[in-house]
């Protein structure tokens, strides 16, 4: 039997169309971006050349772009270290991060006695103790990895934490009336309520480690973006300063738009994203 | 006042208790429960010395203005708030006794769905957990249930899709999913519009011909407590306590008539000066 | 009476145009204020700027900030800076050019524990060498090149922490030789040098240096200016508990035992059998070939830079 329309007319049409419409709007979002985009490109180009301006204060983008091409395999290396130790470091502390909400949520003592370390942590600057990693955690990927670890682990743990605890009363009393377990509680009301938290955590994070990673380069490191940009510092090269940090910037990016699809699948149901 | 209204009404703590002869019978049965919130200058109480029968597959509804404690009253009963003092039997038995064999049917003010369940799943939720059922069973049930509230052909929309009357008829099916005896409602109308609202009243009444259960009926709203119920409880606040018990003279009216007739809006009359004089 | 006052007159007219024309000059060291940069301090703390008729403001240098490429661009008049940081910089197009080198020798090079047992370059074979990309590594690589020792033959490791060498975590480490063993020794423990310096690397740690547009446009300003460093440098190292007393106080986030151990390593580096003969930062073209070259050979410079654009003899005073 049909629902009489005049007072049961649903919000909005079938799963489908939404998220076909959704897709359409996100192109004609990137079209004023990428305008902006090229127009800064040809603006910046102009005006180094026509204010003569010297290439070791700021290169011409078609110069960059050309030492990006000639010097790519070289880049490519050093940006696979980079992003090899980024990824990993993102794993390892968003990993924590989950583990540690999902205790506290068990556990208060356990959050009582563990949370005032993650501020201790997250109040750490990074640069000061980059070097400190490498004295105790030997050369190459592993202080990388602690320091883009360290950075992604405070809003992640903190973001979770609040998705966990973000069921309404009244579903948590439903699940209670019920005589849901714990178990079932996190499966099938926590896990799902957290996930828009942690993603949004996510995002931020991954851009984070990136740059954690480069920072740890800085001192200890004989491959990778960050030693690409002190070696440019000694030369002096700015070409290669900003083609550098273009290339991360780049790579950035793309790990951000992977994490933003795999929302994308977890997030399946109406309303359920943050966007950004 | 007129007689048999008079009659009919029954006030202070014996108000709800039903005959001797009944009490063996009775669904729910509370006696002298009190519950207080709070500490020192800030404590509040809730509840005092609540006294209330309910029979079995009776229609009741609890009204009074806020802070009288209904919902409170409520959740004590489902177990959701252990009560403090008192005597609570369901069944006959303790309510922690009670759930171990069977569940309540609880539907809340709002809908309460986990909008990353469609309708079905949410439905089904229960059975998931109370692991009733096979898939194939499950299924069926979700199905029916679904027809019961005539939303078929809306089970896999999300609850962001439906309107609120929709989602307050998946929340009443979801509740019904394990076919429990009792069904406690905390004021499930109170966000609806007046039409889907009646609407809602005749599908509840509707399920509630076809297949009897205790109905525990939280409303502020007399008309309709006065439609659905068979008996009214009164509660009055500071202290939360039971005002008055009326037995409904004309429970489910659906002639228009017998609606507009003296007697039902004696009733009526005599049920706002109730909660006015609290 | 009126011939004494028109007599005072007149050399009020021509001394105050004199005092208001002092030029205003701004000096960018290499990095954060030091005894290395004693003489500097000392010629502006004694006036020897102001009687040149300069107003100089000595600007620090730090982490982060690139010294060479401000005063390449205008935004400070004189920079200090070693010769490998003007060649880099000149590559880059930079408009640069030495006018005097204040430290004759480069100090950096390899820092080992006394009990190692390593004395010289050959040693470092089979050793863990701990280093960063930077003058000390390319001056270090020319030392062990020149010895015939083959890099491939230490372990490297990439770091700049001194702890690791106090702690044994590494043999022995790149860098700069009169500051960073003094910590070393505060801990305890005795340190060997290995200098490149001492082993016929010849380049200059420190040159003055600004744009040829700039020299260009006022040469007396440099000449007076090279001439009031030099004065500083003198008075500096003849006056060393003034000169740490003063440097400290300028920036007291200084240790001044540290600073005084260091000014007293610094002389062998200002002070040579060259400056003797020719006078304190004095400037000789075959050093900065040399550097050249090293950079070409050992930190991969690739240049059609001609030395000789590179410097210029003309503004360190007649002897």
């Amino acid at each position: 039997m049909k629902p009489d329309i005049a007072s049961d007319t649903p919000v909005a049409g079938p799963f489908g169309s939404r998220l076909r419409s959704r897709m359409l709007h996100k192109l004609v979002d990137l079209g004023p971006a990428l305008l902006l985009f090229v127009a800064v490109g040809v603006i910046w180009e102009w005006s180094v050349r026509f204010f003569s301006v010297p290439q070791f204060l700021l290169p011409a983008p078609s110069v960059i772009v050309e030492r990006m091409i000639r010097m790519q395999d070289m880049l490519l290396q050093n940006l696979q270290s980079t992003m090899t130790a980024a990824i990993l470091g993102y794993l390892l502390g968003t990993g924590v991060a989950i583990s540690l909400a999902i205790l506290f949520l068990y556990s208060r003592t356990a959050e009582r006695a563990l949370f005032p370390w993650a501020i201790t942590i997250k109040t750490i600057p990074i640069l000061a103790i980059a070097p400190l990693l490498t004295i105790w955690l030997g050369f190459g990927m592993a202080p990388k990895i602690a320091i883009a670890a360290l950075i992604c682990f405070f809003p992640t743990l903190v973001n979770t934490v609040r998705g966990l605890r973000s069921v309404d009363r009244q579903s948590m009393e439903f699940l209670q009336v019920v005589g849901a377990s714990p178990a079932q509680t996190f499966l099938h009301a926590r896990l799902f309520a957290a996930l828009p938290y942690t993603f949004a955590a996510a995002k931020i994070s991954a851009s984070a480690a990136v740059i954690g990673a480069i920072v740890a380069e800085f001192t200890g490191a004989n491959v990778g973006i960050g030693t690409l940009i002190v070696s440019a510092g000694y030369q002096m090269d700015a070409t290669m300063l900003f083609a550098a940090i273009i290339t991360s910037s780049l790579a950035t990016i793309a790990l951000f738009y992977s994490i933003v699809l795999l929302e994308r699948l977890c997030l399946f149901w109406p309303e359920a994203r943050m966007d950004i | 006042m007129n007689a048999s209204i008079a009659s009919a009404t029954k006030t202070g703590t014996q108000a709800g208790n039903l005959s001797d002869a009944q009490t063996g019978a009775a669904a729910i049965r509370i006696r002298d429960v009190s519950m207080n919130f709070g500490t020192g200058a800030a404590r509040v109480q809730a509840l005092q010395n609540i006294g209330l029968d309910v029979g079995r597959n009776e229609f009741v509804s609890i009204v009074g203005r806020s802070g009288c404690g209904k919902s409170t009253l409520l959740r004590i009963i489902s177990g959701l708030i252990p009560n403090e003092s008192g005597e609570i039997r369901v069944m006959g038995h303790e309510i922690d006794a009670y759930q171990r064999h069977r569940r309540f049917g609880f539907v809340f003010q709002d809908a309460s769905l986990f909008p990353w369940k469609t309708a079905a799943q949410n439905i089904a939720l229960p059975l998931a957990i109370l692991g009733q059922g096979n898939r194939a069973a499950r299924a069926a049930r979700v199905e029916a249930l679904l027809r019961l509230v005539q939303l078929d052909g809306f089970g896999n929309h999300y609850p962001a899709q439906l309107s609120g009357g929709m989602r307050q008829r998946v929340s009443i099916a979801r509740a019904l999913a394990y076919e429990p005896e009792i069904l406690l409602m905390d004021e499930p109308f109170g966000a609806l519009d007046e039409f889907t609202r009646r609407e809602m009243h005749d599908q509840l009444i509707g399920i509630w011909r076809n297949k009897p259960m205790t109905v525990v009926f939280v409303t502020h709203s007399l008309s309709e407590a006065l439609y659905l119920s068979d008996r009214i409880v009164v509660m009055a606040p500071r202290p939360g306590r039971v005002r008055a018990v009326v037995d409904v003279v004309h429970p489910r009216a659906s002639d228009r008539a017998v609606r507009q007739s003296p007697e039902y809006l004696a009733q009526l009359n005599e049920l706002e000066a109730l909660l006015d004089e609290a | 009476m009126t011939r004494t006052l028109a007599f005072v007159l007149a050399t009020t007219a021509t001394l105050t145009p004199l005092a208001a024309a002092a030029t205003d000059v701004s000096l960018r060291l290499p990095w954060i204020l030091n005894v290395q940069a004693a003489g500097y301090v000392m010629a502006l703390e004694k006036g020897f700027y102001k009687e040149a008729g300069l107003t100089v403001e000595i600007m620090p240098g730090g982490p982060g900030m690139n010294a060479t490429a401000l005063v390449a661009s205008g935004a400070n008049t004189f920079g200090t800076n070693d010769v490998n940081g003007i060649i880099m910089g000149a590559n880059q197009g930079m408009d640069l050019i030495m006018v005097a080198a204040c430290f004759q020798r480069h100090p950096a090079g390899v820092i080992t524990l006394a009990d190692s047992g390593i004395r010289e370059p050959a040693d470092l074979v089979g050793k863990t060498l701990a280093y960063t990309e930077g003058g000390p590594w390319t001056l270090t690589q020319a030392m062990l090149s020149r010895a015939g020792v083959n890099v491939a033959d230490i372990n490297l490791v990439v770091s700049p922490s001194t702890e690791l060498l106090i702690n044994g975590n590494v043999d022995a480490k790149t860098g700069f030789t009169v500051n960073e063993p003094i910590a070393v020794e505060l801990a305890g423990k005795p340190t060997h040098l290995i200098v490149p310096a001492d082993w016929g690397i010849q380049t200059y740690a420190e040159v003055i240096y600004t744009t040829r547009s700039f020299l260009d446009a006022n040469p007396e300003v440099v000449r007076n200016f090279v001439a009031a460093s030099i004065r500083g440098y003198e008075y500096a190292y003849e006056n060393p508990e003034e000169t740490v007393a003063t440097v400290t106080r300028v920036n007291n986030q200084l240790d001044p035992v540290q600073q005084t151990e260091q000014l007293r390593r610094q002389v062998d580096y200002i002070f040579t059998a060259d400056t003797e003969a020719s006078g304190v930062c004095t400037l000789d073209p075959a050093v900065i070939a040399d550097t050249m070259d090293i950079l070409k050979e050992f930190a991969g410079l690739e240049t059609t830079l001609d030395v000789a654009d590179l410097y210029s003899l003309d503004f360190l005073p007649a002897n």
